[in-house]
């Protein structure tokens, strides 16, 4: 098939009107060129304004079917982990300043700050924090931690690697949240905090800090966690918690 | 009571600046601060959710799942008609979503348009592996028959913004009918050159000045 043959087809794929072994093949030819790819992705947008208003409301139960599926569907096409056992970048001495470490792997984004504007961002960062800081023992937080901790479905993470054991994440696919929760934890120190990295190749992400309570035990709410593809490491920082780690980790998950 | 958190006298503020600022890129440093934004959940799109649901976010792809599930279960109802067929095909569309999430290209299509083309093409290839050619005319029989759901009324009252209208009353009444009759009926070209008794290149040529047409005058949004 010529160009120009190649070229006439597009409006018939952007309607899927050939046989499904002619699309996919059009449509594989197509995709390996720039500008008929373009002119695929116009046709088709064209196409999906025709039923602009032709939406229907699905019945109602049909939602929670395809979250009770998806809630057991693993994702294709994620980035396979670049080492077994990865390894935190310690910066030293650079609580609060400095940026983040860069990954010396390819990571995906964390999607919440890449997705929103920038101030957006903030803002949801904000919020989520202030949710997760002053709201503490609000009703709302303590449903959403039982809704985690009574989940059938809950997955639960061990970091049981390191000088201080008992802290483990309990994570509910349904909900999307998870709990952090420690028992006999030594008292960080009064300017010290325990800070929970998620760490994906050698990149750790701050997941929040918390401390434990007088009898060591601690059960910290973590709204949309992302369990896929990352471990998980506590490190002891300064109060109030540190853009990279500063200290080896007390515990990980690896 | 949580929008005065925020609004409060900063001493107030149970919650040390450091706490939020920690796990803030310095990417996002100096812009604005937030307080006019209070603690309500700010609104995201399909597109902001995408790229939570990509990074494998459950509860992002619930709220995907609120923003797009009425095209995407349109498109399924208008193709393959039956309600519990085209409730498997949003399953399938829902599914397939979530699972190939990485594969979506915001440069290359909204997340609607995405989702509304795995739909159609989940429609079209069932109502092709399903049914039979004689129940098939049996179905566009009914179909015909069936004035809600007629092919050229579906497109026109698909229309609801008036330059949409505008622009496909602007067509004749062979392109409509040649972009229904695919659309809608999922017939591929040469059924619809055997339906309407009329050369492959004659389908060909209506079908692409009919969506030309429509691009000229309605721009494309992708």
């Amino acid at each position: 098939m010529n160009d120009e043959e190649l070229y006439e087809l597009i409006p018939l794929v952007a309607l899927h009107a050939l046989p499904a072994d002619e699309l996919d093949e059009a449509e594989a030819a197509i995709g390996s060129d720039p500008l008929m790819r373009a002119e695929l992705d116009q046709m088709r947008a064209l196409v999906a304004s025709l039923d602009d208003a032709s939406d229907v409301t699905p019945p109602p139960d049909l939602r929670q079917r395809i979250l009770d599926i998806v809630a057991v569907t693993p994702q294709l096409d994620h980035a396979p982990p670049e080492a077994k056992r990865p390894e935190l970048t310690i910066v030293e001495g650079t609580a609060h300043s400095g940026p983040l470490p860069q990954a010396t792997a390819p990571r995906r984004p964390r999607s919440q700050w890449l997705g929103l504007s920038a101030a957006a961002a903030v803002c949801a960062l904000v919020a989520g924090m202030v949710a997760w800081f002053a709201l503490g023992g609000s009703p709302s937080e303590s449903e959403q931690i039982a809704e985690v901790m009574d989940s059938s479905v809950a997955q639960t993470v061990m970091l049981d690697d390191g000088r201080v054991q008992g802290i483990r994440i309990v994570y509910s696919p349904t909900t999307g949240d998870a709990v952090l929760v420690g028992e006999g934890l030594p008292e960080p120190g009064d300017d010290r905090d325990y800070q929970l990295w998620y760490v994906e190749g050698t990149s750790p992400v701050s997941a929040g800090v918390f401390r434990p309570d007088d009898d060591g035990s601690v059960e910290q709410l973590i709204e949309d966690f992302e369990v896929d593809g990352n471990e998980f490491a506590v490190t002891e920082e300064p109060a109030g918690g540190s853009e990279a780690p500063t200290s080896d980790p007390i515990a990980t998950s690896f | 009571m949580r929008r005065d958190l925020l609004s409060a006298d900063p001493v107030r503020i149970p919650w040390r600046a450091s706490d939020v600022w920690l796990v803030v890129p310095d990417l996002f440093r100096g812009h604005q601060p937030c307080q006019a934004v209070g603690l309500e959940r700010i609104e995201e799109t399909p597109e902001h959710l995408m790229v939570r649901v990509a990074a494998g976010d459950r509860r992002a792809f619930a709220s995907l799942y609120d923003h797009l599930a009425p095209a995407v279960y349109g498109v399924a109802r208008r193709v393959v008609r039956d309600p519990s067929q085209a409730e498997e095909v949003a399953q399938e569309v829902f599914v397939d979503v979530w699972r190939h999430a990485s594969r979506f290209d915001p440069e290359r299509a909204s997340v609607r348009t995405w989702a509304v083309t795995i739909a159609h093409r989940r429609a079209v290839d069932r109502v092709r592996s399903e049914q039979s050619d004689r129940n098939r005319r049996e179905r566009l029989a009914v179909a015909e028959v069936d004035e809600s759901l007629s092919p050229a009324d579906v497109v026109v009252s698909g229309f609801e913004r008036q330059e949409a209208s505008d622009a496909l009353a602007e067509l004749s009444d062979k392109q409509r009918e040649a972009l229904t009759l695919a659309y809608y009926e999922g017939l591929t070209q040469q059924e619809i050159s055997d339906r309407l008794d009329v050369p492959l290149g004659t389908v060909k040529t209506r079908v692409r000045d009919g969506l030309d047409k429509l691009r000229q005058r309605l721009g494309v949004n992708r």
